[in-house]
């Protein structure tokens, strides 16, 4: 028993040395969250959609409706998210809610995206959950949002829970949208004990976005592009650039097509993602490729109703 | 193995396609489910204008003189050589600063791009005039809101070449640079005064190009949109000695303005003192397309329903419902999408005339009413009073027109009281026989109760038929009464050169079938018949509408109880509401509009002279009643309003008469 639980504890170790590429989480704050961002390069800072909370709250002053999105990026790997937005005087109050199940390393905590993909189907699984709630006010023509996030990884048999705060900022001029978001601010999950945690704490992906966003009609189509740099805290800068061509024939439904490059920040992230949306009334349909590592691609589906 | 995988990418790849193709023609086919049948109200137009009664030349045709054109104004515009580089008269710039304001970064786009502020306004106009000696009259068209650089001026081209040729001088008036504004309309139409200052020193001044060629006794104003709006604010502002809104501002115009041309106006948008500006005392034409998908009621009604006329001149108005017309089509520059280039996506543009058609009414009804009321041209007015007697010259579509004239003394305007059996004079009485429905309410147009007219109506419905197994029963015509005081006629001086006057729309309401009269022979007897009768079943579907035409029948009585009667139809086209449908969306229609229709009154005006040819022994100086009859249409429901008469009717109008 005893040699067993060496042999265990040496395998452990020893995946865990060869798989580890952070030292934040929980992931479930670093996972793409919408559809239609994740078409666009995942740039959604200055985004207008309900599932904008997972980017930056500001927006939600600006936000309207409720979608929800379903991700597969590997066999094993799975999830989805839910946001609505609730109007409020001149602010708004969002809530949203992301989920991915997978399958877990041996040993591998923090985890990211890339690990979680390339992770054989035998192993335990695990999952990673983020509920948040925002609220956003319109001051003096610029938008302020706050939103708290609890995130929980639930990896084999053991459970990380932390929570964490976002705080934007977003103002309009003409038709450009300039947002700025810092995201995941709190403090560290402790060690507890943890064989996985060898020790040392997990601190929260910080990270701030500077981004823009423009739309405007150009003969027959609605464009709509947008651009933003992210500083993590891992120390990688990552900007990237997202647009949108969408053709209306009747007031209320369009189609439309998206393209998004983003410079990689070396985990989790893809260079070349794309996908399409269809809007039918008050609800739209949108699918997003994201072309990740070794051509794996990740879908997201999502549908939102305005 | 390779191939296996291979094929089974392929089977992926294949229905992803699918279901990609699939998601896409589901949606294009909602969105075709979603676009609304092309419904349009069943054409009349080929037998309403089957007649040309009028015998003079087509108003709507080239006039005799040759058109020449010039520009003038501030010779510095960065923005159009014409008003830089092509001026034959410098303008000087005047300050719209009381009138117009933009605040903050707005302020400074506006003068950055114009190159100039609110303190400088230019005085820019395009000039179609005639050549000759003149005088002519001059006429000032100015156009509504609308993107300030797609310039909106240029866009009347068509009466400026037209109107010019029938010898009149015609400006376009350049308000491009208070486009995109708002709370502005006050000041577009002091600057139309400000034009009319320029004018009247152009034709006093010696050196002038126009000395003595503009006739300044014989103006009128025309507006587009916004524009139709503030010619009323001119026509206001020309009378007063200070600005509402602020009396260190003051005016000293007086300007000798003859006439108003309103196209497809807005209404309201300027109130000093939170009333909406009155109008007196001048010629008024307003014309309004009922697909029109920016101006979208017929608020112009409202301007109409404010002129009154008070200093005993020959004013008349007049205001036509264009069926099938829009906004933009008036002005050659806006086009047919009246909410923006991508307006098509929400704008149902299937069901509109042609530009040329829409264009073609304008030169008919608008030369027309310039050459009678500035130029005192006889032969065009019956036209105004029963468009039917145009027949020839207009576009083949519907129109419904209202019209009155000075000298009208109205009899029952319902506004006075909440007693229905009075009317506008003490002595006036009114009563109602059989009806299924009569109320007096306030007329609304398409936007429903926030969208009111303010004034009233009597609402009357009748069903002729008797409830029962006889469906062939009919009941005494139902019919609706106004009893007048002997002191009434005798001080307006009603005579057969009188006619009497009201308006009316039918609606789509239909009342129930009357109960069937008691048997008064025996005790209790429908009574018993009740108890032992099934309730009439209920309607097992939606009926469907009435085709069959609407009329009645107006019945004059004297003193001595001479009755002659005559239908309506003879004096004007009584029309079902003509069903309009503006977006392509069932929703979008339904959300921004209560009611499928407009309710236009059609004006009916029946010389009594020719009561007196059906009833010679008929005397009209002791007239006692008017009855409404409703004896021609089994059921049906109407809004009348404006019942009076006109005691001396000027006989030119009824000079062309429909057969």
């Amino acid at each position: 028993m005893k040699r067993l639980l060496i042999a265990s504890t040496l395998a452990i170790l020893a995946e865990r040395s060869a798989a580890q590429t952070t030292k934040h989480g929980p992931l479930a704050l670093r996972l793409p969250a919408s559809a239609r961002a994740q078409a666009m390069g995942d740039i959604a800072v200055a985004g207008r959609d309900d599932d904008v909370i997972f980017y930056n709250p500001a927006q939600l002053v600006v936000a309207r409706g409720t979608s929800i999105s379903f991700a597969r990026t590997a066999p094993e790997v799975r999830g989805g998210t839910m946001s609505t937005v609730l109007r409020l005087g001149s602010g708004g109050l969002g809530v949203g809610v992301n989920y991915l199940e997978y399958r877990a390393a041996y040993g591998v905590y923090p985890i990211t995206r890339d690990e979680v993909i390339a992770t054989p189907a035998d192993r335990p699984p695990g999952s990673s959950a983020a509920a948040t709630l925002g609220f956003a006010q319109a001051f003096r023509g610029f938008r302020i949002g706050v939103s708290a996030s609890y995130a929980a990884d639930e990896v084999g048999l053991d459970r990380f829970r932390n929570v964490a705060a976002d705080a934007g900022l977003a103002r309009d001029f003409g038709r450009f949208t300039t947002a700025l978001a810092v995201q995941h601010l709190g403090p560290a999950l402790r060690n507890k004990g943890s064989l996985l945690l060898n020790g040392s704490d997990v601190k929260p992906p910080m990270k701030a976005t500077l981004g823009f966003g423009w739309s405007a009609p150009a003969g027959p189509l609605d464009l709509t592009a947008t651009a933003a740099v992210s500083a993590m805290r891992e120390g990688h800068v990552s900007p990237g650039v997202g647009a949108e061509a969408a053709w209306s024939w009747l007031s209320g439904y369009s189609v439309s097509a998206r393209a998004g490059f983003r410079y990689p920040r070396g985990i989790d992230d893809a260079w070349y993602s794309g996908g399409f949306g269809i809007v039918a009334d008050r609800v739209a349909l949108d699918v997003a490729a994201e072309f990740l590592k070794n051509d794996r691609v990740a879908y997201r589906a999502g549908f939102r109703l305005r | 193995m390779r191939s296996h995988i291979m094929s089974q990418r392929v089977i992926k790849s294949f229905s992803a396609r699918t279901s990609v193709r699939a998601a896409i023609g589901t949606a294009v086919l909602a969105a075709g489910a979603c676009t609304q049948a092309l419904k349009l109200a069943p054409d009349d137009s080929k037998s309403v204008l089957a007649t040309q009664a009028i015998t003079a030349p087509n108003p709507g045709l080239p006039g005799t003189f040759r058109v020449k054109t010039m520009y003038y104004g501030s010779g510095t515009d960065k923005r159009r050589p014409e008003f830089k580089d092509s001026v034959t008269l410098k303008t000087t710039a005047v300050d719209g600063s009381a009138f117009v304001s933009i605040a903050g970064d707005a302020g400074k786009t506006h003068d950055k791009f114009w190159g100039f502020t609110l303190k400088k306004m230019p005085l820019n106009g395009r000039v179609w005039y005639p050549e000759g000696d003149g005088p002519f009259p001059l006429v000032l068209v100015v156009h509504g809101n609308h993107t300030p650089d797609d310039y909106s001026d240029p866009g009347y081209r068509y009466l400026g070449e037209q109107l010019a040729s029938h010898g009149f001088i015609l400006v376009s008036i350049d308000e491009n640079f208070i486009n995109g504004l708002s709370g502005e309309n006050d000041g577009r139409g002091w600057l139309l005064l400000k034009h009319l200052e320029r004018w009247k020193k152009w034709n006093d001044s010696t050196g002038s190009p126009f000395l003595g060629k503009v006739d300044m006794h014989q103006i009128a104003l025309m507006g587009h949109s916004r524009g139709g709006e503030a010619i009323a604010h001119a026509a206001a502002f020309n009378r007063l000695s200070h600005y509402p809104d602020d009396a260190k501002v003051t005016f000293n115009f007086n300007f000798d303005i003859k006439a108003l041309v309103a196209i497809a106006p807005v209404d309201g948008q300027y109130k000093p003192a939170t009333v909406f500006v009155p109008l007196e005392n001048v010629n008024y034409l307003v014309v309004h397309g009922s697909h029109d998908g920016d101006v979208s009621s017929f608020g112009g009604l409202r301007q109409f329903q404010r002129l009154k006329f008070t200093d005993g001149q020959p004013w008349f108005k007049s205001a036509w419902y264009v069926y099938r017309a829009n906004h933009g089509q008036w002005n050659q520059v806006w086009g047919n999408k009246d909410n923006g280039p991508r307006s098509g996506r929400s704008l149902d543009l299937r069901g509109l005339i042609t530009p040329d058609e829409q264009r073609e009414f304008g030169k008919v009804v608008i030369t027309a009413f310039l050459e009678s009321t500035l130029k005192a041209r006889q032969e065009y007015l019956p036209m105004f009073r029963d468009h039917r007697t145009a027949g020839a010259w207009l576009p083949k579509t519907m129109y419904i027109t209202r019209f009155q004239a000075n000298g009208f003394t109205p009899v029952a305007v319902f506004d006075e009281d909440v007693d229905v059996t009075t009317g506008a004079s003490p002595g006036v009485k009114i009563s109602g026989d059989s009806l299924g429905t009569w109320k007096e309410s306030g007329l609304t147009l398409r936007g429903g109760a926030n969208d009111v007219l303010n004034t009233n109506a009597v609402t009357l419905g009748w069903n002729n038929m008797v409830a029962g197994k006889d469906t062939a029963k009919r009941g005494k015509p139902a019919s609706y009464t106004i009893t007048l005081p002997d002191s009434l006629i005798r001080a307006i001086g009603v005579s057969t050169r009188s006619a009497f006057c009201f308006s009316l729309a039918p609606l789509d309401a239909k009342p129930g079938p009357r109960s069937p009269p008691r048997d008064t022979t025996k005790k209790d007897s429908t009574a018993k018949k009740d108890s032992t009768e099934k309730p009439p079943a209920p309607p097992k579907e939606k009926a469907k509408p009435d085709t069959f035409p609407i009329d009645l029948t107006i019945e004059i009585t004297d003193a001595a109880g001479v009755s002659a009667s005559v239908p309506i139809r003879r004096y004007g086209i009584p029309r079902r509401p003509l069903e309009v449908r503006i977006m392509r969306r069932a929703v979008q229609e339904q959300q921004r509009f209560p009611n499928k229709f407009e309710v236009v009154l059609q004006s009916y005006s029946i010389p009594l002279a020719d009561l007196v040819s059906l009833a010679p022994s008929l005397d009209v100086t002791t007239l006692r009643s008017v009855r409404f009859v409703f004896d021609r249409a089994v059921w049906g429901t109407v809004q009348i309003d404006d019942i009076g008469i006109w005691v001396n009717a000027n006989p030119a109008f009824f000079a062309a008469r429909v057969p």
